[in-house]
């Protein structure tokens, strides 16, 4: 019975990818060829990437002229397919610049492909890349197909085996291995990382709400050849839609704010100044990676250095909103390495913090915490939002719409559209953030000394994080004539509320009737806020 | 490298300054709104029950965690 249903499965698979090739992947034949360039015209144009020429008739061709070889990265064009402009055709990996998208400048027709654009082929300077017309009217109108397919066997059989996964993988890292492993066996390698990513989550309990997404977003993302990250593709389009633009961060960041009570910091207010101190781990690791680029040990531009400092404000959205406008390109390994490290804060925090405090500090007790009136709370969003309004407008998307969420659970006359926020649209967004977070964690970005780099600084932005802010802790504790207890400092990394519960614990291991939680929630709370300031600083300095 | 302090400084010293207001501005909001506080409070306890969830079951467990020490303290004097 197993067996039969395999065997159906598997005739189902052949079928399907044999229509798939014989309608998506035959186009016709290159009719329409390229003249080569001359000697004088490349010499002209070797500086330049392409060329452009006029070859008769309202046919262009499009020659690659670049002085060095480029391997093609992907390909997501068809012969005789019409496509608006800014449509991406390709993307190249030319010698000695940095690696580039081809888009079309205005809508074309395609009309001829030259052979050697296929993934992971190598262009020499001269080569013809396609020729195309600029159509004035674009229909959908097609002929009656009339012509029989004849179809064979063999070729049946040899199109489906180019179009099996194994194949392309096979033929990629026989080609060229040293320039072209990332695209063959370097996608094996992502779908493990993928897959260690689930176990994680699922074994070990890492962020799970996002790690599964991620970690099978990787996986769907190295597909050889589905091209599901692609322009064409979900991932690709809900990353363009959805990233690149910044709104999903956002929408989560309103969510946040949907869940997020302000109560204890309104109570306690001079608690935000630890919330202000643990900031000093997003600027420590952005020197960091600056210092390692002068060491000469990895690279990293101003740019990513910010990006990779901001793993310090232990807050997801923050990071991923940051490095999609910063370090696109980065986005994967800063976004896996924020989570993860959010994960084993109960694991980083403890012994800095014990580090850095003495016995009978951290079994000092903190007074409760005055009664917060409704009017206050409700006042608190407005009045934040005006202050950033008139002081950092650039970091007015993230506080704007953390206090939008916040206002709507306070007020309490929107309970409708505050439990929106604060479940179905965040879950719904949580989705395909992950998703597309994870399309973004392919071979060639994800596996080379930067990401090490990026988690080694990433631990080291925690951990300075939570030492700044226990050190703040023990300065509060002086002035306050030991009343404040110096372990809330450590919570004032963000990752609300596992680092608040962190101090809890902490403290009650020492005094078993400390309850600190509601009193490390204020400097918490006043993290978010504060690495939201700080990612509206980088932004405003950076871009 | 020169650049990166030159970030922390200006990072660290928004981040502080715009802290340090919105203190001043929580102390602010709570002397003025202090004629006007009793306004939602008796509505607000009927109507925000179900939206403050979350917030009373922390403290339940808060005060489930306190009534589990003292239960444990006055076993170990019994002792």
């Amino acid at each position: 019975m197993r067996s039969l249903k395999l065997l159906l499965i598997a005739m189902f698979v052949f079928v399907s990818a044999v229509v798939f090739n014989t309608t998506a992947l035959a186009g016709p034949d290159a009719t329409v060829s390229a003249p080569t360039l001359s000697e004088q015209e490349l010499a002209d144009h070797a500086n330049n990437l392409t060329f452009t020429k006029d070859i008769g008739n309202g046919v262009k061709a499009v020659y690659y002229t670049w002085h060095k070889p480029a391997i093609v990265y992907s390909v997501s064009f068809l012969e005789g397919q019409t496509y608006n402009g800014y449509r991406e055709l390709m993307i190249l990996s030319p010698k000695d610049r940095s690696k580039g998208t081809l888009r079309l400048s205005a809508a074309s027709k395609i009309i001829s492909i030259g052979k050697l654009v296929k993934t992971k082929c190598q262009l020499e300077a001269g080569n013809f890349l396609y020729t195309y017309s600029v159509p004035t009217v674009i229909h959908d109108s097609k002929e009656k197909d009339t012509q029989a397919n004849d179809l064979k066997f063999s070729v049946m059989l040899t199109n489906l085996w180019h179009s099996t996964g194994i194949y392309d993988i096979i033929r990629t890292t026989n080609a060229d291995f040293k320039s072209n492993w990332h695209l063959g066996a370097g996608r094996l390698i992502m779908m493990f990382v993928g897959i260690v990513l689930l176990y994680l989550a699922i074994f070990k309990g890492f962020e799970p709400l996002l790690l599964v997404p991620i970690g099978f977003g990787a996986i769907l993302a190295n597909i050889p050849m589905a091209g599901i990250d692609g322009p064409d593709g979900l991932l690709g389009m809900v990353y363009y839609v959805g990233i690149k633009t910044g709104v999903f961060p956002l929408i989560i960041f309103m969510g946040v704010g949907a869940m997020t009570d302000f109560g204890p910091l309104i109570a306690n207010p001079k608690t935000a100044l630890l919330g202000a101190a643990a900031q000093f781990g997003i600027f420590g690791a952005l020197i960091g990676a600056v210092l390692l680029t002068n060491v000469g040990w990895v690279e990293f531009t101003l740019k990513e250095a910010a990006s990779i400092g901001i793993i310090g404000g232990a807050d997801g959205p923050t990071s991923i909103y940051l490095t999609s406008k910063l370090a696109p390109h980065l986005l994967g390994a800063i976004a896996v390495a924020a989570y993860s490290y959010m994960a084993l804060v109960p694991i980083i925090q403890p012994p800095i913090m014990k580090l850095f405090t003495t016995k009978e500090q951290r079994k000092v007790k903190m007074t409760q915490l005055r009664h917060v009136s409704k009017v206050e709370k409700i006042c608190f969003p407005v009045a934040v939002t005006l202050l950033c309004a008139f002081l950092l407008p650039d970091a007015a998307p993230l506080i704007g719409m953390l206090m939008f969420g916040n206002l709507m659970k306070e007020c309490g006359v929107v309970e409708r559209l505050s439990n929106t926020a604060s479940n179905d649209l965040i879950n719904i967004v949580t989705i395909f953030l992950g998703l597309s977070v994870g399309s973004k964690l392919n071979a060639a970005a994800f596996l080379n000394f930067q990401t090490l780099g990026i988690l080694v600084l990433g631990l080291a932005a925690f951990c300075v994080g939570t030492g700044t802010g226990v050190i703040f802790g023990q300065v509060m504790w002086f002035l306050s004539g030991k009343k404040i207890n110096p372990l809330i400092g450590a919570a004032g990394v963000s990752a609300v509320p596992m680092a608040a519960r962190v101090v809890n614990k902490v403290g009650l291991e020492d005094n078993p009737q400390n309850f600190l939680l509601m009193h490390a929630m204020g400097p918490n709370v006043a993290g978010v806020i504060g690495s939201a300031v700080a990612a509206g600083i980088l932004l405003n300095a950076l871009t | 490298m020169q650049e990166g302090f030159l970030l922390m400084a200006l990072g660290m010293g928004a981040v502080f300054a715009f802290l340090v207001l919105l203190i001043g501005l929580v102390k602010g909001i709570a002397v003025l709104v202090k004629p006007i506080a009793h306004l939602l409070e008796e509505p607000a306890v009927a109507v925000a029950r179900p939206a403050a969830k979350a917030a009373t079951q922390s403290e339940d467990k808060t005060l489930m965690a306190a009534a589990v020490a003292a239960v444990h303290m006055h076993r170990s004097r019994k002792k």
